[in-house]
């Protein structure tokens, strides 16, 4: 089966004055069509940066990246940049972190999501920039596409939204502003990067109903990368918890959440206060150097169940059942090498 | 049962040990003026006519909304905004406008929410943590030395590997450990915890918290939680306040918020928490769809602020602001619903 995006044997190396920092480390992610999957993990594992390989914008200069991103069977890391104009922005799209500081300043809403339609997918815009501006038909065009879209992301009054400048929106209606924008090329997969953690509680919960209304409405993907299990457990329907630029565990939510098996796993649900008041749990350590990764599993000097072989072997993918996908000689990885 | 409407100050009716701070009728108005050449004055209310108790040794809790007034509430406490009118009781002495802030400072102190922007990233650990005991004169320089010592062993940090590092090389976990020794070097009464672990990392956070927790026992302390994690209220707060546009909501104990919420917005803000095991769905019982936006301060509804957000909204609602009505000795509610209930 073909899947919309898989990512395989994904290294991401950066280069530092200190040495070559591995900050990803084989990476296997399957999307499929219509599929919403969480990547979840703590600041400095290395989700970000998945996506914005996935978009191509890490620099160049400074970044290794070995492995294929492969999207409806093209690899995106061969693409050249006059290639990639034709998927960024159109069949992936993406949703920022902080919403008002993404949005640029000194245009209005109107303005700043006209330039994003009409300048889309030309390349070397700046040549055709009165042409386009000068058209009256296609205006009144973007006219009507950017108010349909405002409303479909459940703006109240549009009109004035439209005429207002970023820095007089709330969190809230940027953020839904912001993915107006990122539907607005009709995207097969949409990549969220954290896109409730600068909001309130409230908010938070009408974006995530926002998105699954929206996800229902146009069958797209989504990779959500969040911290916040509850988040994910809200949103998708397959997870991969990430640790220290590896990928630790995976299978779809409700397995995940009704047996959880990597210790990284149970560290991460015990560490979230809850509301029956049970005791917290820390995880004892912090996130390894990437300049010299423990050999083995990334998570050996922090698991309080470390076994000899963690510190020597790198633990291979163990099939729990269908649906579920595990990293750890606690499961009998050994037997398999 | 007969409607009675208290003030909350009149809370001390619970046997809990004495009070700390008392908040009468505070009221924090911030002057606006717009026009260019006939000005215009008009009063933002970030707090309005707030009053409550917090007794000793107890963690209370302050919740609601960015824009609801939480974090001006405590840097009215602190003195660092001007009070419009109201009193503040520190341990029986008025402390509103206190002039002599450096006294309050040492009573009083304040965690904030983002260490890295809170501590000075080019100077060294030692020289963050003199700064306290030198500005006071409290001990001179060879205890000083020492005494620092003490207190990051207290928090977990070895002294030799990390009096001579620079904030900028620390983690967000170390900073904030930082953070709460100058605090305690100090030797304050009251803390207040301006989200103290929203900045961090889900696995840091719980240690954080285990630390707080530790040094509250170990000297004493009172604290002001200012947070809008419902879940982690849960866990730590003995008493919850339920702020909306810098009036009071809701006042209660901790079991009786969680287990019996009565204002709207309480309810509202308990569903919108995203949950993590089906067992904690149960402590959720009523369910209010979240609509709308916080509304600007500049724009306060009239009547009841929350109605425009409310399901439950009646033509009362619209034109009146509900008093403060007393459910029992630990619970109060602002709200026309339960008028005739009780």
């Amino acid at each position: 089966m073909e899947y919309l995006l898989s990512i395989k044997n994904l290294k991401i190396y950066f280069n530092s004055p200190q040495g070559i920092l591995k900050v990803v480390e084989n990476v296997n992610i399957d999307i499929d069509y219509k599929e919403v999957v969480g990547l979840i993990g703590e600041t400095g594992c290395g989700k970000s940066i998945i996506l914005k390989s996935i978009l191509g914008i890490l620099p160049k200069t400074t970044s290794i990246i070995n492995g294929e991103i492969i999207y409806k069977g093209v690899n995106l890391l061969n693409l050249s940049e006059k290639d990639f104009y034709k998927y960024r922005g159109i069949e992936i799209s993406y949703i920022p972190q902080h919403p008002l500081e993404s949005l640029f300043p000194v245009f209005t809403v109107e303005e700043q999501f006209r330039d994003l339609i009409l300048f889309r997918n030309v390349s070397n815009a700046y040549r055709k920039y009165y042409i386009i501006k000068n058209n009256k038909n296609k205006l009144n065009e973007t006219y009507k596409i950017i108010i349909d879209w405002l409303k479909n992301v459940g703006i109240p009054n549009v009109d004035v939204v439209m005429k207002q400048y970023p820095f007089e929106l709330s969190g809230g209606l940027a953020q839904r502003v912001l993915i107006a924008m990122a539907l607005s090329g009709n995207p097969s997969l949409l990549l969220a990067d954290e896109p409730t953690t600068a909001l309130d509680v409230t908010i938070q919960k009408q974006i995530i109903d926002l998105l699954n209304s929206l996800i229902s409405k146009y069958n797209f993907s989504v990779l959500f990368v969040t911290h916040n299990l509850g988040i994910a457990r809200m949103l998708t329907k397959k997870i991969y918890i990430m640790y220290a630029g590896k990928i630790v565990e995976y299978g779809s939510t409700d397995e995940i959440f009704k047996n959880p098996l990597h210790p990284y796993t149970w560290g991460l649900l015990k560490a979230i206060p809850k509301l029956t008041g049970e005791a917290i749990k820390s995880i004892e350590g912090s996130i390894p150097n990437y300049l010299t990764p423990p050999p083995g599993c990334r998570f050996y000097p922090r698991c309080p169940y470390a076994m000899d072989i963690c510190k020597i072997k790198e633990p291979s993918f163990i099939k729990v059942n269908e649906n579920h996908y595990v990293s750890c000689f606690l499961y009998g990885g050994e037997k398999n090498e | 049962m007969k409607i009675t409407m208290y003030p909350v100050f009149f809370m001390e009716v619970k046997k809990m040990n004495e009070i700390l701070l008392k908040v009468d009728k505070l009221k924090v108005y911030f002057t606006i003026s717009s026009g260019m050449f006939i000005k215009q004055k008009y009063f933002l209310k970030a707090v309005d006519d707030i009053s409550f108790n917090i007794y000793k040794n107890e963690i209370f809790a302050i919740v609601g909304e960015s824009g609801s007034g939480k974090t001006t509430v405590a840097k009215s406490i602190l003195g660092i905004y001007k009070v419009t009118s109201g009193n503040i009781f520190l341990e029986g002495e008025n402390i509103v406008n206190f002039k002599n802030r450096k006294l309050l400072a040492r009573k009083i102190q304040y965690l904030y929410q983002d260490p890295s922007s809170s501590l000075d990233p080019r100077k060294k650990v030692l020289d963050i943590l003199m700064e306290p005991i030198l500005v006071h004169k409290l001990y001179n320089k060879v205890d000083a030395k020492k005494i620092i010592e003490n207190y990051l062993e207290l928090v977990k940090l070895p002294p030799s590997s990390y009096l001579n590092k620079y904030i900028i090389n620390l983690s967000g976990g170390e900073k904030q450990r930082i953070a709460i020794v100058r605090l305690l070097l100090l030797k304050p009464k009251l803390i207040i915890l301006d989200e103290p672990t929203a900045s961090l990392d889900v696995s840091v956070q719980a240690k954080i918290l285990e630390l707080l927790l530790d040094i509250k026992n170990k000297y004493d302390l009172t604290y002001i939680l200012i947070t809008h994690d419902l879940s982690l209220v849960k866990n730590l707060a003995n008493r919850i306040l339920v702020l909306y546009l810098g009036k009071i909501m809701e006042i209660a104990e901790n079991n009786e918020l969680f287990l019996n919420p009565l204002h709207p917005y309480t309810i509202m803000l308990l569903s919108s928490i995203p949950v993590v095991t089906d067992e904690e769905l149960k402590y959720i019982k009523k369910r209010i769809e979240t609509i709308g936006e916080i509304q600007q301060l500049t724009q306060v509804p009239s009547g009841c602020v929350f109605h425009p957000r409310c399901p439950y909204a009646m033509e009362i609602c619209k034109n009146e602001d509900p008093p403060l009505i007393k459910i029992n000795e630990n619970h109060f509610v602002k709200c026309h619903l339960f008028k005739n209930n009780f």
